[in-house]
């Protein structure tokens, strides 16, 4: 995709984000989205979760992203599914006969059609009609806005119906969009906390003017760019250890974000009228979908210790 | 497949040959090679097994790859030396330290000082002579443009060097130095440098190791007294040190740091195959190994990028502070990933093992000062890149 493709795309993207359409998948549809990701793969799912992590915008179309990248569904049933998606420590699993489940949904559940469900990460993946379980609650909590709803139920596997498989790349596909949305939402709190301490004035110079907030803003800005090189290498090998990788990372990076642009932009920062604190809770809702950087980096530790050695990395 | 995707595919493919090549080779070789796989007991047997895997390196061609013919390379890219050298240390082989000076150096000589290249760059890329970068000074750190080392120049176009250098890495035993010295005043700052490449076996130079908090002595003081230094060892203009020291400054980020990410790297995978098969069990353990992956690999997907700039001759500019910043995070993060995991051994082990990687951590605390402090590269990123207020402005 050429520069200016790309700049036209965003400023799309953008204007539709912040028009904050009640049905995001409709919108993008106008658009011509679907060409556009037959077009351009990768780099258009990259510039859409960059673009919505920007706007501080929740949307379904993570769903989108997995259920594409599994290739198991028709069109029609794709929309017409729901994937329940692991949160911090909420999985699903499947022991002695039952399909456990424990996670959110994105967006309204009011379409009658299937969870979708990877029990034990992605040892299998389960289709379940929504209106032979339990209705789904939805979830105010620490981000409001992201209107999630948790889904939970436990049901006989043999009233489950077993899906595609290569739901590992379903999963490799949603953490590469995650982190993406992660650094769209890490540069756009940069920005803000930028602007904030240059404006600021105390003791007669700008906040901006002294070295802490000086050096703790450029920190933030290295590990944002180092995750944004991590994603490249993540869609460009494709394989599911390195979209961990990026998405742990991110999370790490927009963690350190979030710490310092809050102490840099004082108690303004800590309001409700100030844009930074929407984005704080933003992050936390997307660093928890598919395992918090703390969870998934212990992880990365074990497996590595496990195999004893180092992963080859992809050609310069 | 348009055109230049033919291209980089068709290069990508030579690379992947050579890169092969090389595995087998080293194979083929693990007999003649495998006494360079034990830790080296002091500078002197340290020098010595650099200069020999190198020169093993140089027959094989490997390390002539990505030079120009004129100085001894088979011309080509870059990028493909780079990968050796970490499929190099992922087998366990320690990167010769002579390659780390020549990498940071070389591609400022040979574009500054062609004749001067030709002449010495084949016998470096041999292993026969080690090369140092003299820049700081006692007065001259972080400040380098405060430099008082003098060079005057006489009637006859020649220069008599007078001055100290200090932190100067193989100092005590490299056979050349690349020098940063002042031809100006000392109000002239950065206007007035000049980069020589000066002998160090000649009269009036005096050399003291200085040995570090972990014991070895790599680095050293440099004491000039009137060294005579002829018009032909200039590189560069006189009077232009500043301009080279700051193109040879994009290899300090680019190629020095993705070595040193190799080197990093095979820390890392060492400590995994010295850790006990339950370690993996202990979460404090998988948290320190996973951060130091996770730093790694941030370092190692940055400087390749930066690699591919730099041989693609565009100017990275203070962008390289970002990487110099991820050096330094996961050098540190990787030895105290090591000091946590291998914690007894590495504080009361007297195995030459355990004395390498307290040798290890220490250097990887020098990583966040040498080549510009830390400090200074977030002071970079925050006036050049995020355009922050400037320290000064405004008081204090």
């Amino acid at each position: 995709m050429d520069a200016d493709t790309r700049a036209m795309l965003a400023g799309s993207v953008r204007a539709l984000l912040q028009s904050q359409p009640a049905d995001l998948a409709a919108g993008l549809a106008e658009l011509g989205w679907d060409e556009v990701v037959a077009d351009y793969g990768a780099t258009a799912i990259e510039l859409l979760f960059t673009e919505q992590g920007k706007a501080g915008v929740a949307s379904a179309a993570l769903d989108g992203v997995l259920i594409a990248a599994s290739g198991g569904l028709n069109p029609s049933a794709a929309r017409q599914s729901l994937v329940v998606h692991p949160f911090g420590s909420l999985a699903s699993s499947v022991g002695s006969g039952r399909l456990c489940v424990d996670g959110v949904v994105l967006g309204e559940p009011t379409v009658a059609g299937s969870y979708v469900v990877a029990a034990d990460n992605c040892a299998a993946v389960y289709a379940v009609p929504t209106t032979s379980v339990a209705p789904a609650e939805p979830i105010a909590g620490f981000d409001p806005s992201s209107s999630l709803s948790r889904v939970r139920f436990d049901i006989a596997i043999d009233d489950a119906r077993e899906h595609e498989r290569g739901w590992e790349f379903a999963i490799a596909a949603a953490r590469r969009a995650l982190a993406c949305e992660l650094i769209g939402n890490g540069r756009a709190m940069l920005d803000i906390a930028v602007e904030h301490v240059g404006q600021r004035h105390q003791f007669g110079r700008p906040i901006g003017a002294n070295q802490t907030p000086r050096h703790r803003l450029a920190d933030a800005y290295v590990q944002l760019s180092a995750a944004r090189e991590l994603v490249q290498i993540a869609y460009v090998s494709d394989r599911p250890w390195d979209a961990t990788v990026a998405k742990t990372y991110a999370g790490y990076a927009v963690d350190t974000t979030s710490r310092a642009c809050l102490q840099v932009c004082g108690a303004m920062g800590l309001t409700s009228e100030h844009p930074l604190g929407g984005y704080v809770k933003r992050f936390r809702t997307l660093d928890a979908l598919y395992g918090s950087w703390q969870q998934t980096m212990r992880a990365v530790g074990e497996q590595l210790l496990l195999a004893r050695v180092i992963p080859r990395g992809v050609g310069v | 497949m348009n055109r230049s995707d033919q291209d980089t595919y068709e290069a990508d493919l030579e690379s992947d040959r050579i890169l092969d090549a090389f595995e087998d080779a080293l194979t083929m070789s693990s007999d003649q090679l495998k006494h360079l796989l034990r830790p080296s007991v002091d500078a002197d047997e340290q020098k010595a097994f650099s200069a020999e895997l190198l020169a093993w390196l140089y027959e094989g061609g490997w390390v002539r790859w990505g030079w120009p013919e004129e100085v001894g390379g088979f011309g080509g890219s870059a990028t493909v030396r780079a990968q050796l050298y970490e499929r190099l240390a992922l087998r366990g082989y320690v990167i010769p330290d002579h390659l780390y000076v020549l990498e940071v150096c070389g591609p400022a000589v040979a574009r500054h000082a062609p004749d001067l290249a030709a002449e010495a760059m084949p016998s470096a890329l041999r292993g026969e002579q080690l090369w140092c970068q003299g820049f700081s000074e006692p007065e001259a750190g972080s400040d380098l443009a405060a430099l008082r080392t003098k060079a005057v120049q006489g009637a006859d176009g020649n220069f008599v060097v007078s001055g100290q250098k200090i932190w100067t890495s193989y100092g005590s035993r490299a056979d050349k130095i690349v020098l940063l010295v002042r031809t100006g005043t000392a109000e002239s700052r950065h206007r007035g440098l000049t980069m020589m490449f000066v002998d160090l076996d000649g009269p009036g130079i005096e050399r003291r190791p200085i040995a570090m908090a972990g014991g070895r002595e790599e680095i050293a003081e440099i004491f000039f007294d009137d060294v005579p230094v002829a018009r032909d060892r200039v590189i560069g203009e006189v009077d232009g040190g500043w301009a080279v020291a700051m193109d040879l400054l994009q290899y300090e980020r680019g190629n020095y740091a993705w070595m040193r990410m190799a080197a990093t790297a095979s820390h890392l995978q060492e400590l995994l195959q010295s850790a006990d098969a339950d370690t993996g069990d202990d979460p404090l353990a998988a948290v320190a190994v996973g951060r130091a992956y996770l730093s790694l690999a941030a370092l190692r997907a940055r400087t390749s990028s930066t690699l591919r700039r730099l041989s693609a001759d565009e100017v990275v500019g203070p962008q390289t502070s970002v990487d110099k910043l991820l050096l330094s995070a996961a050098e540190q993060d990787v030895l105290d990933a090591s000091l946590a995991v291998l914690d007894t051994d590495i504080l009361i082990g007297d195995d030459p093992h355990d004395a390498r990687w307290r040798d290890e951590w220490w250097y990887s605390r020098a990583s966040s000062v040498y080549g510009g402090a830390r400090e200074i590269q977030h002071s970079i990123i925050a006036d050049r890149i995020l355009s922050l207020p400037k320290e000064s402005s405004g008081g204090r």
